[in-house]
């Protein structure tokens, strides 16, 4: 699989790791090249820096050959502008986003794309910590 | 009418105080704190601090109730997240989002968003009119269709100078809605229309359509 991962942040970096461990072919991109020092030196993980939330950017990284999205940053509306532009400008069949926010996960659940809302598990994953 | 403004830097600043003039009802957001107190302090409690993307910011600021939002933030990703969050959860009609990046004015209208403002398009048509030897000169994008109205200056050399329009071959999808004189004088375009050296020519075409259509009217005569 060729995937795409927007965001090389803790969470990025231990994504592409372990799809790489799977074979898989990774891009990875990210603003900043210190991020990269966390990934594994692997070839089948491309690491570029690049401004996902740019049309541009996303297409000179490759993200045209691409099987699968993934936008993990920190920032919500880069994420989802990312997201967006991957399903309506590149046509890229599987998208997934991180979205902070639970009212904007509710808003892309609701458009069809994959969320990953971390806000919404920490706090079930706690509150069920207190309940036990 | 009851306008929200997201955004209250350079261009958010002026859209907020030419509504207010206008005799809106107006309310901006605007993160930084400093430049929000800046701003009540002159223009008086037309804004609170805050991330206008966010729900409860837009909640705050009576998106339930407003008429339409204007996002003009620096960033198009924050614009277009503030304008598809009102959409989406307040149901807010008239969503204008400031277009940072050109080649994002696509992707906005696709998303929905109203109206997409690229200001460096804008700037772009401006140049290129005051340019001696401008030739086609973009001056509107028709939302629907994928059509835009374009204008074109006829040179002097051009073969179709004294042609009338029924003689100009047309790329499909192209049609001349009016020709302006040299003298400002206004004509109707029918067949019988004789083109004439400076004459401006403005048209609706398609982004495919509009090298040809330039072609068609500009290219010089081989005699």
């Amino acid at each position: 699989m060729h995937v795409f991962i927007m965001g090389c942040g803790r969470v990025g970096s231990i994504v592409a790791q372990a799809l790489a461990q799977e074979q898989h072919e990774v891009t990875i991109i990210d603003l900043n090249a210190d991020s990269f020092r966390r990934l594994p030196k692997a070839p089948n993980v491309k690491a570029l820096v690049a401004d996902g939330t740019r049309e541009e950017d996303l297409r000179q990284a490759g993200i045209e050959q691409m099987e699968v999205f993934l936008t993990v940053t920190q920032r919500d509306t880069a994420n989802a502008i990312a997201a967006q532009m991957a399903r309506h400008v590149f046509a890229v069949p599987k998208v997934i986003c991180r979205l902070n926010d639970p009212m904007r996960q509710e808003m892309f659940q609701g458009m069809g794309y994959d969320v990953v809302c971390p806000t919404r598990i920490v706090s079930e994953m706690l509150l069920e910590s207190i309940h036990r | 009418m009851y306008i929200i403004v997201v955004g209250c830097g350079t261009v958010g600043y002026h859209v907020t105080k030419a509504l207010l003039f206008g005799g809106y009802e107006v309310l901006a957001t605007e993160q930084d704190s400093r430049r929000c107190e800046m701003v009540c302090e002159e223009l008086g409690s037309v804004a609170i601090a805050g991330d206008g993307t966010e729900a409860g910011v837009l909640e705050e600021a009576g998106a339930n109730r407003c008429d339409a939002l204007i996002a003009c933030t620096r960033s198009d990703a924050d614009n277009l997240a503030a304008c598809q969050m009102a959409k989406w959860r307040f149901g807010v009609k008239r969503t204008i989002a400031l277009v940072n990046n050109p080649q994002d004015v696509g992707l906005f209208k696709t998303l929905g968003i109203d109206v997409a403002v690229s200001s460096a398009d804008i700037i772009l048509a401006h140049i290129e009119e005051e340019l001696p030897d401008h030739s086609l000169v973009h001056m509107l994008p028709l939302k629907e269709n994928n059509r835009e109205l374009v204008e074109v200056k006829i040179p002097p050399d051009a073969a179709v100078v004294g042609k009338r329009l029924a003689q100009v071959q047309l790329p499909p999808d192209s049609l001349i809605s009016l020709v302006i004189g040299k003298d400002g004088q206004l004509r109707m375009p029918n067949g019988d229309l004789q083109i004439q050296a400076d004459d401006e020519v403005v048209a609706i075409t398609t982004p495919e359509g509009e090298a040809d259509l330039w072609e068609a009217l500009t290219k010089v005569s081989e005699e």
